[in-house]
């Protein structure tokens, strides 16, 4: 275990890695302050990651906080299978922690299998079950003889670190386990991984519209909208994307490694950035048709679009905001906005590396007074009314915070109901922020009370 | 008799880890700050259940223990995570609350303190008050009701009362189950018969809606000033069986009587608090009252018309199922198929249900088949959604509906709101099935 973290904190491909003296790269990926932590655990980035594959289940061995606190929590959508609404936990008792729960695991496993036919089963450690010495592993092995179906071991205890590091958890149990464990019968032209899209709020499926009219193939999807066969052909694909995942940049390399698939990083937020991704995507898979394709393609969606925007430009114009979000949403979302005609003044870089940071510091025209690398409620209510900004954009944990300091505001993380992504989700996009930005709900709510109005 | 479904694994959990249910109460005392012992997930997953919940800031802190050194175990985390929260906050008090991972680790929390004292002795005036919440233990009226007797245990001053014959002031010790609109019935009640109340812990003041401005701490809820007098009140009144401990420690320490209520759900229950009052008081019922329960007699008269011939199913923690399960069969006369619960505490096992389960949302679903409808929370969406059929949503988590923690559950006006809702529901059944 202890192996295996060191391997993932130390990961080649991640930029901000390099830069770092021999030293600094035995230390883990930044360390939370107790007392003053934002953030999940390990664990949570882990299922983060995996949950969305519908037609496998996911049981996690622990008691019952893990499973308890964030069932029925995830924005992620599926054709594929129900599996992901459900939340199955080994509920470890007392008894189970002096005994071992390695019987009621390889139990559970029988009683899943049979009762809901997965295609796979994943089986999360958690704190509790890693302290306590439970080997997820061998009970993996044993259990995928015993039914002849793939049971995924994932190590994933909350406190090996962050939900970044959770992530990589995951991408470690879909290499090591996973890919590469079937052969697909065909291979289209033009197969690609999109690694890191887990179809929050369907975002995958505002994307999926346009690779199918360029005739590109989402081989392996991972995981949003996947199915669990789909994962296994990802080492057939020609070419991985990473989209909004820094942390799973590590897969991605692994993939590179191992069956030679070359990787980028992309981004569906804004027209702009979707053209360039596709564009990439054309060019690395060398064909000129596709260039064109693309060239085309993008520029009636950017017109249909512009059009459909007109509305709405005229509100946003000039508009400052101030972007509290993660990883590479924190600069994407930043051309995103800037397209629509929007300001941004400040952009978070707590979750963002290093080559994130660069991308915020270009928008920024290398003003260094547009990072913020950690903000609280209070610090971000203070910036708001200090830059005089219009609107407040940030993730669910940051939604009550907004209300209470009274400013527009809308949610662009993982528990929100509507999807940004491509085209469509500008339009979307576009459309909760006049919705904020006009709502007369702000000016009523600011008006005193009958008692709070001095006479005379 | 209660069943317990032979299966090794849970699926759907309907119990939340007994932090859940500590945080829960610390966030009804004014300028604490929760800390959670253990890695930052426990603390982070509830934070985002909680604000989902109440759609306020649910301020909450973590430890964020980290890595294999802290694994072993030493007290560098804690001490650090406790320095940083009072330099930061300044909360009039933490409420540390353990998890699975540090109860198996063997931390032993009390001497950590001890050693944070001598180490630390500029942070004196900030008391801490641990909390054991094993999550393997109990459920999340567990953790809520140990986190309310310790608090109390830790901080209440013996009392040496100067005005025994007063009769007049009353601490409301308010269980997890009850809502905003619940506390404030309550409040006019007692006021109604000229009684000052303390109502501990006070979600419907802190998480209710009424702070305005941001916070860093919860605000408005019962303060440590309160909570230190609570000795001196002259009577207790214990609203749900998770709260019974705390009612004890007043008992026990300060000499404060105490009556417990299983339920105030549904006409009878309320009857037996305000004859109480009566009783307690010498004084008649305020006008107000009577004409509520005057309503609740004939919103149930319109309503029974559709509750014959129906059954329902509940799922939820021990005192909200009694009380609610206790009033649709009892007196509404619903017939209660299958009621499903996370742990063995209060009244539950005397609910006439065709199965009493220890269990989760899949036993609820497995049950409930000859069920019109289901009671439980939000997380019960996607089996009812499967099952087609109506969800009234109590508990926790409600986060797919605004208002419901200002709904009220308790009193007659709860009784007649509840047989509006139910109601409501099966007369909308009745006119799905005739064909209209």
């Amino acid at each position: 275990m202890r192996l295996a973290i060191q391997q993932l904190t130390e990961e080649p491909g991640c930029d901000h890695n390099q830069k770092k003296t021999a030293e600094q790269k035995k230390e883990a990926c930044k360390k939370p302050t107790p007392g003053a932590t934002a953030g999940g655990c390990a664990f949570d980035g882990a299922q983060i990651v995996l949950l969305p594959v519908a037609d496998a289940a996911h049981i996690i061995h622990g008691p019952i906080t893990c499973c308890g606190q964030s069932y029925n929590n995830r924005g992620t959508r599926t054709h594929v299978g129900n599996l992901h609404q459900y939340g199955m936990t080994t509920d470890m008792n007392e008894l189970d922690i002096v005994f071992g729960g390695e019987k009621k695991l390889k139990e559970s496993v029988r009683y899943v299998a049979g009762k809901f036919k997965p295609k796979a089963i994943f089986i999360y450690s958690t704190c509790v079950t890693a302290m306590t010495g439970e080997d997820i592993h061998t009970v993996a092995k044993e259990m995928t003889e015993e039914l002849g179906m793939q049971i995924i071991p994932v190590d994933s205890p909350g406190f090996s670190g962050s939900k970044n590091l959770g992530n990589k958890f995951a991408g470690h149990a879909l290499f090591n386990h996973v890919i590469g464990t079937r052969e697909p019968e065909n291979v289209p032209m033009f197969p690609i991984n999109l690694i890191g899209e887990y179809n929050i709020a369907g975002e995958l499926f505002q994307v999926e519209p346009l690779f199918e009219e360029l005739g590109i193939t989402l081989f392996s999807k991972m995981t949003g909208n996947a199915t669990y066969e789909e994962l296994c052909y990802a080492h057939r694909s020609k070419l991985s994307v990473v989209i909004c995942s820094r942390a799973l940049i590590s897969l991605a390399r692994q993939l590179d490694e191992k069956y030679g698939i070359p990787y980028f990083e992309g981004s569906f937020y804004g027209m702009g950035e979707t053209k360039k991704t596709l564009m990439k995507i054309a060019e690395m898979m060398g064909s000129d048709l596709l260039k064109k394709k693309v060239e085309e393609l993008t520029a009636r969606k950017e017109k249909e679009t512009f059009e459909k925007l007109a509305p709405y430009l005229p509100i946003m114009k000039g508009k400052k905001v101030l972007v509290y979000t993660g990883g590479v949403k924190s600069w994407s979302i930043l051309k995103q906005l800037e397209e629509m005609g929007m300001e941004v003044i400040k952009s978070s870089t707590r979750k963002s590396t290093e080559e994130d940071i660069a991308r915020i510091l270009e928008y920024f025209e290398g003003n260094e007074d547009g990072l913020m690398p950690k903000g609280d409620g209070k610090t971000l209510l203070k910036y708001m009314k200090e830059y005089d900004a219009d609107l407040f954009l940030a993730g669910g944990r940051n939604m009550y915070n907004a209300m209470k300091g009274q400013v527009p505001f809308v949610d662009v993380n993982q528990e929100r109901h509507f999807a940004f992504a491509g085209y469509e989700g500008s339009l979307v996009l576009a459309q909760k922020i006049c919705g904020t930005l006009t709502s007369p709900v702000f000016s009523i709510v600011k008006k005193p009370a009958p008692w709070e109005v001095s006479f005379g | 008799m209660v069943k317990i479904i032979e299966k090794p694994l849970s699926v759907n959990p309907l119990k939340k880890g007994s932090i859940m249910g500590a945080i829960t109460a610390f966030l009804g005392m004014h300028r604490v700050m929760p800390l959670v012992h253990g890695a930052q997930g426990c603390m982070a997953f509830t934070k985002n259940f909680l604000t989902q919940h109440y759609r306020e800031v649910t301020p909450m802190q973590s430890t964020a223990v980290f890595d294999i050194a802290t694994i072993i175990g030493d007290d560098s985390n804690l001490h650090e995570g406790i320095a940083n929260v009072i330099d930061k906050q300044k909360p009039d008090f933490i409420g540390l609350v353990t998890t699975g991972m540090t109860e198996v680790r063997g931390d032993d929390i009390k001497g950590s303190l001890i050693r944070f004292r001598e180490k630390y002795p500029q942070y004196d005036s900030t008391p801490v008050v641990p909390v054991a919440c094993p999550d393997f233990k109990g459920d999340a009226e567990t953790g809520y009701g140990a986190a309310c007797a310790a608090t109390l245990s830790l901080l209440i001053e013996p009392a040496v009362r100067t005005d025994y014959r007063t009769r007049r002031m009353v601490n409301i010790l308010a269980g997890m189950h009850l809502t905003a609109g619940d506390i404030d019935w309550m409040k006019r009640v007692f006021e109604g018969f000229g009684l000052d109340v303390i109502v501990y812990p006070d979600l419907s003041a802190s998480m209710g809606g009424q702070v305005n401005h941001f916070y860093g701490l919860p605000e408005e809820g019962t303060s440590i000033d309160t909570i230190k007098k609570m000795g001196h009140a002259d009577f207790s009144i214990v609203v749900g069986g998770c709260m019974e401990a705390s009612a004890d420690i007043l008992l026990e320490r300060c000499t404060v009587p105490y009556k417990k209520f299983d339920s105030l759900t549904g006409i009878e229950a309320s009857d037996e608090l305000v004859s109480w009052l009566m009783d307690y008081t010498g004084k008649q019922a305020p006008g107000w009252l009577r004409i509520q329960r005057q309503r609740a007699v004939d919103a149930l008269l319109d309503a029974h018309f559709s509750f014959s011939g129906k059954s329902f199913s509940i799922a939820g923690e021990p005192d909200l199922l009694y009380g609610l399960g206790n009033y649709l069969t009892k007196e509404m006369g619903i017939r209660l198929e299958t009621a499903v619960t996370t742990a063995r505490h209060g009244m539950f096992e005397n609910l006439p249900a065709d199965n009493i389960i220890m269990g989760d949302l899949e036993d609820l679903e497995d049950y409930s088949k000859v069920s019109d409808f289901i009671i439980a929370s939000s997380n019960a969406i996607p089996m009812c959604h499967r099952a087609h059929k109506p969800l009234y949503r109590v508990g926790y988590p409600v986060k797919d509906y605004l208002g419901h923690f200002h709904r009220t559950f308790i009193g007659y006006y709860g009784a007649m709101m509840l047989a509006f809702d139910i109601g409501n529901i099966c007369m909308t059944l009745d006119i799905e099935r005739s064909g209209h």
